[in-house]
């Protein structure tokens, strides 16, 4: 019968149709369970790497102190300046690559904060060029600065912008031959665009890179030596924190062998900025301070007590919690600082219950965190610690900090 | 996560609303209407799967929904997130339930497009709204 035969074939498609939108239904499916699973594993790898630098942080810490004392005994033998140099200029490295894993971190998470004001492009530039000009010193390559002749000022963070292009010219340099020029040009595209561009002549870049050269941890094809370094972080905070600024960031390249051009575009502002005297800094006698000192690492501890302890202050040092809140009940300190991450009692709950105890007068606390500064808001009540440092601790900073302590009444 | 067609989000609610009773007995039932339909289109696993699938990502929101074991389908498939609703209060039920709703009709828009999501659900659940009964199913 050819209408049985029709509605057996019909009856047979419908079925194969069921088949085969089941298959694909299971495969997108499928496709979907594993892009998921892909996005799960890239974001735990970067809070490894975050965790990471953060835990790298901690015996950065005495290393660099350490350095600081070395810098003070050289003396000592002939060598030493030598020593001292190769490992402060390696600590130095190892810091900034910290710096970037963390500033990595930082944009995926989105927890970069800016610090805006209005600033003079010039002024973005020259920090730009001094914290760059240690990489074409070392390639002996020619940097050529070409500005607005009328002052450019613009709305920004001016740690960051300087960061922008010291990035944008660090990369400059790294992919140069010696010898060779790199220009830094600006203009005004429009009345409210500024148009930087760094330019240079070296290994430019394949088309086929070019769209992710911005992403992170993309980075050309590396040197068996690995002698062009880095981390693959640097062009994607360019254009993170260009982007946070209202701006762009591109890049043009004809290709392998013929250089690279990357332009920034940013908003101006059409306000004047009359330039400010530079403060005159007042010089502040370090006053001799009694310091207790809470830091589970034992080297870290010992160095910057070492370190204090030449700088002239009287100082104790405790390496948990518990003994620590216990000598600081004394009421024998002028100053307390303290690690954040203690065992059995951490530095805020330390904090806590030191400020409960209402010792008079309060001694000032300072913190230091491998973890970036944490809200007041999380400390478990006010006030919070007077300062904030993040670890490798400076010891100029914490001297800094220490001389704007002035306790007369209890100083030694 | 909501279903990004407003019509079927209403049509969800209005669903889910039509039920007197706990709210895990009403998604019960909404869901074994709406299998056979389905399930003729896309084979009993490409239903199950996309169920699983609903049910993975409604958990991010709820985490207390329980996911079907792998051998289970048909109304097996429905035991576990319907005794998971049950525990819940209303409002969280209801919530979930909706929820749960609207990532799998997303999840099935995305394979077979907005129109056709739409007419295989108003067809399914005709009988639970007066205004989805009629010839014409796509229209309000």
């Amino acid at each position: 019968m050819p209408t049985l035969k029709i509605q057996e074939t019909s009856g047979e498609l419908v079925s194969r149709l069921r088949e085969a939108n089941q298959s694909l239904v299971i495969a997108s499916v499928r496709a979907q369970d594993l892009q998921d699973q892909a996005e799960a594993a890239i974001e735990r790898q970067k809070e490894f790497l975050a965790m990471l630098a953060h835990e790298l942080r901690n015996p950065l810490a005495p290393i660099a102190m350490a350095v600081g004392l070395l810098q003070k005994i050289t003396p000592a033998h002939p060598q030493l300046p030598y020593i001292q140099q190769v490992i402060g200029r390696q600590v130095t490295h190892i810091t900034r690559l910290l710096e970037d894993l963390l500033d990595a971190s930082r944009v995926t998470s989105g927890k970069i904060n800016l610090r805006k004001s209005l600033l003079l492009l010039s002024d973005v530039i020259h920090s730009a060029v001094e914290i760059s000009q240690p990489s074409f010193d070392k390639k002996r390559q020619l940097l050529t600065v070409d500005l607005p002749g009328t002052p450019v000022v613009i709305d920004g963070d001016a740690v960051r912008m300087a960061q922008v292009f010291s990035n944008l010219l660090i990369n400059a340099s790294k992919y140069s031959s010696h010898h060779q020029s790199i220009t830094l040009s600006a203009r005004l595209a429009d009345n409210a665009t500024l148009a930087v561009c760094v330019k240079d002549q070296g290994v430019g870049i394949d088309p086929e890179l070019q769209p992710y050269v911005f992403d992170l941890f993309t980075q050309a094809p590396r040197t068996l030596d690995r002698s062009e370094g880095g981390l693959g972080i640097g062009l994607s905070m360019v254009r993170s924190l260009v982007e946070l600024h209202g701006g762009t960031v591109s890049v043009h390249s004809e290709g392998l062998g013929h250089g690279s051009e990357f332009t920034v575009l940013l908003p101006v502002t059409g306000v004047d900025l009359v330039p400010e005297a530079a403060p005159v800094a007042a010089a502040q006698a370090v006053r001799p301070c009694r310091i207790l000192l809470i830091e589970d690492n034992v080297d870290a501890n010992e160095t910057l007590s070492f370190c204090l302890t030449a700088e002239g202050h009287t100082v104790a040092s405790a390496f948990d919690g518990a003994s620590g809140l216990a000598m600081a009940k004394d009421g024998a300190y002028d100053i307390v600082v303290s690690d954040i991450g203690l065992p059995g009692m951490d530095g805020y709950e330390v904090l806590r219950r030191l400020r409960l105890l209402a010792l008079s007068p309060q001694p000032a606390c300072i913190a230091m965190t491998g973890y970036d500064r944490k809200p007041l808001s999380d400390v478990g009540g006010p006030p919070g610690f007077d300062h904030y440092l993040v670890k490798p601790v400076s010891i100029a900073v914490l001297q800094a900090i220490i001389s704007t302590i002035t306790r007369p009444a209890t100083l030694a | 996560m909501t279903t990004n067609d407003p019509a079927l989000r209403q049509i969800i609610e209005a669903a889910l609303a039509r039920h007197p009773g706990p709210v895990a007995d009403a998604s019960l039932q909404l869901w074994r209407k709406l299998a056979p339909d389905l399930i003729s289109i896309i084979g009993e696993l490409g239903f199950d799967t996309l169920f699983a699938r609903s049910v993975r990502l409604a958990q991010l929101e709820h985490a207390w929904i329980r996911q079907a074991g792998d051998a289970l389908h048909g109304n097996d498939l429905f035991a576990q997130p319907q005794q998971s609703l049950q525990a819940q209060d209303a409002a969280q039920s209801s919530q979930a339930s909706l929820l749960l709703f609207a990532i799998f009709f997303d999840l099935l828009t995305s394979l077979i497009g907005e129109s056709l999501t739409n007419h295989l659900v108003r067809s399914a659940w005709r009988h639970e709204d007066p205004k989805l009964r009629g010839n014409n199913l796509n229209e309000e």
